[in-house]
C-alpha cells in the first residue's frame, strides 16, 4: 500500500492505555491521518505546546489529570484546537460536552464515528 | 396553614401547637360528630384528602370519604362508634376517597369523646395516610438494594472498559489487516463480526450499567432545556437516519432553564430516543417526536413513536436487565427511571399499537435546593 499522500489531518491521541494508544495510532494512520500519542494530561500539554495538531482525542479518566481538565487547560491555552473525547460514561460524554469538547465517542470506540467525528471537526474548524 | 378554623370548631380548646404538630407529622385529625357528621378537619386531611376544609364541614364523612366498596362497612362501623353503639376497638385499616377519585389507604384510630351538645365531636378520628409512604418504602428498599450491588459491580465494570476496548481496536486492525490480504476469506470475515459484535455488545452492558448503577450524586444546575433536548437528538441523530426515523422536535426557546443536572438528564432522553428510533425501526420506519415544555411546577418532557408499541404495559420494563430487544442490554429504561426518580420526578407511559408516549415530569424544586426565583423560569 503506498503512503497516503497529504495526511487526513494531525491528530493527538491521549489515553493511559498503551494497548489503546498504540491501537488507535495505528488505525488513524491506515485511514489516513497521522497520528501522534501522548499518555496523559501534562504530557498531552506539552506535545500539543511543541507540535501542530488539528485535533486531540482524549479519554476522559487518566491518572496524573483527568480528561476534563485537559479539556479545560487545553481551552484556555489552545482555543482553536478541538478536543474530541472518548467515554465509556453516557454522562460522562455528556458532561464533556458542557464542558466545550468538539464532540464525542462512546468507548469502544467505532472507528467508522472517529474518524467522522475527526474528519467534521477539523472541517469545522478550517472553515472558520 | 390557617389555625383559626381550627379553632372555630368545636375542638377549639385544643392547643394550637399540638394541632401544627399534627400536620407536621402527616397525622389526619377528622372529628365526627354523633350523626356521622364531619366537625373537624385538619391540614394533613385536607392535603390528604385534596378538599378544602370549608367543602367537607358539614358533611356526612361517610358519603364524601369513603370509597362506595367500603361505605356499608367501614362507613357504618365509624357512625355506630360516634354514636356510642359501638365502643372503639383497634386499629381501622380503611380507605378514603380524594376529591379527584382516587382511593388512598388510611389507617385509624379511634378516639371516642363522651357525648356533649348536639354537634359536638364525639368521635376523633386519628388517621395516617400509608399510600404514598408503602411506595416510598418500596422505592427505597429497591434503591438501596441496587446501590449495594451496584457499588460492588461497578467496580468490576470499570475494570472491563479497558480491556474491552483494547480487544475492540484490535480486532478492528485486525479486520483491516485481513480486507487487505489476499487470504481474505468470507468464513474467518464473518468470525471477525461476531467477535466484534459480541465486543461491542459487553461494552454498551457495560457502559448501561454503569450510568444506572454507578452511586453519583446529582450535578443540579441551570441549564437551557433546549440545549439538552438538541444535544441527545445530535447523538442518535446517525441511528435515526440508518433506521428510517423521521426525528420530530417541539422544543421550548432556549432561554427557558430548568434546575436539573443536565448530563443525566440528556442520558435519560438518550435512552428514550434509542428505544423510539428502535420500535420505529422493527416497524419499517415511522416519525419519533421529541417535545418538551416548561410548566408552573415542572418541565415536561415527551418522547412519541409511531412503532409497534409496549407489548405488555405491567411487564416490568423499567427493572434492570429487562429487554424484549434481541441485542438489548435491558438497561435503558431502567436508566430513565433512576435519572427521573433522582430528580424526584416520575414516568408515565402509553402506549398502543401505532403510537407510544414515555413522559418525564421534573419537578421545579427539589428537597433541600432553595431556589430565590423558583428555580425554573421560561423568561
Amino acid at each position: 500500500m503506498s503512503e497516503p499522500a497529504p495526511s487526513r489531518g494531525r491528530v493527538l491521541v491521549v489515553d493511559d492505555e498503551a494497548f489503546t494508544r498504540r491501537g488507535l495510532q495505528k488505525l488513524l494512520e491506515l485511514e489516513g491521518f497521522s497520528a501522534d500519542v501522548a499518555e496523559d494530561g501534562p504530557s498531552a500539554l506539552r506535545r500539543v505546546a511543541e507540535g501542530a495538531f488539528d485535533v486531540v482525542v482524549t479519554d476522559l479518566r487518566m491518572p496524573n489529570m483527568d480528561g476534563l481538565t485537559l479539556l479545560s487547560r487545553l481551552r484556555e491555552e489552545a482555543p482553536d484546537l478541538p478536543v474530541i473525547v472518548m467515554s465509556v460514561f453516557g454522562a460522562g460524554v455528556a458532561r464533556a460536552r458542557e464542558a466545550g469538547a468538539a464532540a464525542s465517542v462512546l468507548k469502544p470506540v467505532d472507528l467508522d464515528a472517529l474518524t467522522g467525528a475527526i474528519d467534521d471537526v477539523i472541517r469545522q474548524k478550517r472553515g472558520g | 396553614m390557617d389555625m383559626k378554623r381550627h379553632e372555630e370548631t368545636s375542638h377549639g380548646h385544643a392547643p394550637r401547637r399540638l394541632m401544627e404538630g399534627l400536620d407536621l407529622a402527616g397525622v389526619l385529625v377528622v372529628g365526627l360528630d354523633a350523626s356521622g357528621f364531619v366537625r373537624l378537619f385538619s391540614g394533613a386531611a385536607e392535603q390528604s384528602t385534596g378538599y378544602e376544609r370549608e367543602e367537607v364541614l358539614g358533611a356526612r364523612f361517610a358519603d364524601l370519604l369513603i370509597p362506595e366498596p367500603q361505605r356499608v362497612m367501614q362507613g357504618g362501623l365509624i357512625e355506630d362508634i360516634a354514636c356510642g353503639r359501638r365502643e372503639a376497638g383497634e386499629e381501622i385499616d380503611g380507605a378514603i376517597l380524594t376529591r379527584g377519585g382516587e382511593v388512598r389507604q388510611v389507617r385509624w384510630l379511634a378516639i371516642q369523646a363522651p357525648p356533649g351538645r348536639p354537634g359536638e365531636v364525639t368521635l376523633f378520628l386519628l388517621g395516617q395516610d400509608h399510600t404514598d409512604r408503602r411506595a416510598r418504602e418500596t422505592r427505597a428498599r429497591r434503591i438501596e438494594k441496587l446501590a449495594a450491588a451496584g457499588s460492588l459491580v461497578a467496580g468490576l465494570a470499570h475494570e472491563l472498559r479497558n480491556p474491552l476496548n483494547n480487544a475492540h481496536l484490535h480486532v478492528t486492525l485486525l479486520e483491516r489487516a485481513f480486507k487487505r490480504s489476499s487470504s481474505a476469506d468470507e468464513d474467518t470475515a464473518s468470525a471477525l463480526k461476531v467477535v466484534q459484535g459480541e465486543i461491542r455488545r459487553l461494552s454498551q452492558l457495560v457502559s448501561d450499567f454503569l450510568d444506572f448503577a454507578r452511586p453519583q450524586p446529582l450535578e443540579i444546575r441551570e441549564a437551557s432545556l433546549r440545549a439538552i433536548c438538541e444535544r441527545a437528538l445530535a447523538r442518535v441523530a446517525h441511528q435515526a437516519e440508518r433506521s428510517g426515523a423521521a426525528i420530530h422536535a417541539e422544543l421550548p426557546p432556549a432561554e427557558a432553564t430548568v434546575e436539573v443536572d443536565p448530563g443525566k438528564v440528556e442520558l435519560a432522553l438518550l435512552n428514550l430516543l434509542r428505544n423510539a428510533i428502535d420500535a420505529v425501526a422493527e416497524a419499517g420506519g415511522g416519525a419519533v417526536t421529541l417535545r418538551a415544555a416548561l410548566g408552573p411546577d415542572a418541565a415536561r418532557i415527551e418522547v412519541e413513536d409511531t412503532g409497534p408499541g409496549v407489548h405488555d404495559t405491567e411487564a416490568p420494563i423499567f427493572d434492570p436487565f429487562y429487554s424484549t430487544k434481541p441485542s438489548g442490554t435491558g438497561m435503558g429504561l431502567a436508566i430513565v427511571q433512576r435519572v427521573v426518580s433522582d430528580h424526584d420526578g416520575v414516568v408515565e407511559l402509553e402506549s398502543r399499537p401505532g403510537r407510544t408516549l414515555f413522559r418525564l415530569r421534573l419537578p421545579s424544586s427539589l428537597p433541600g435546593r432553595a431556589s430565590p426565583d423558583g428555580g425554573r423560569r421560561a423568561s
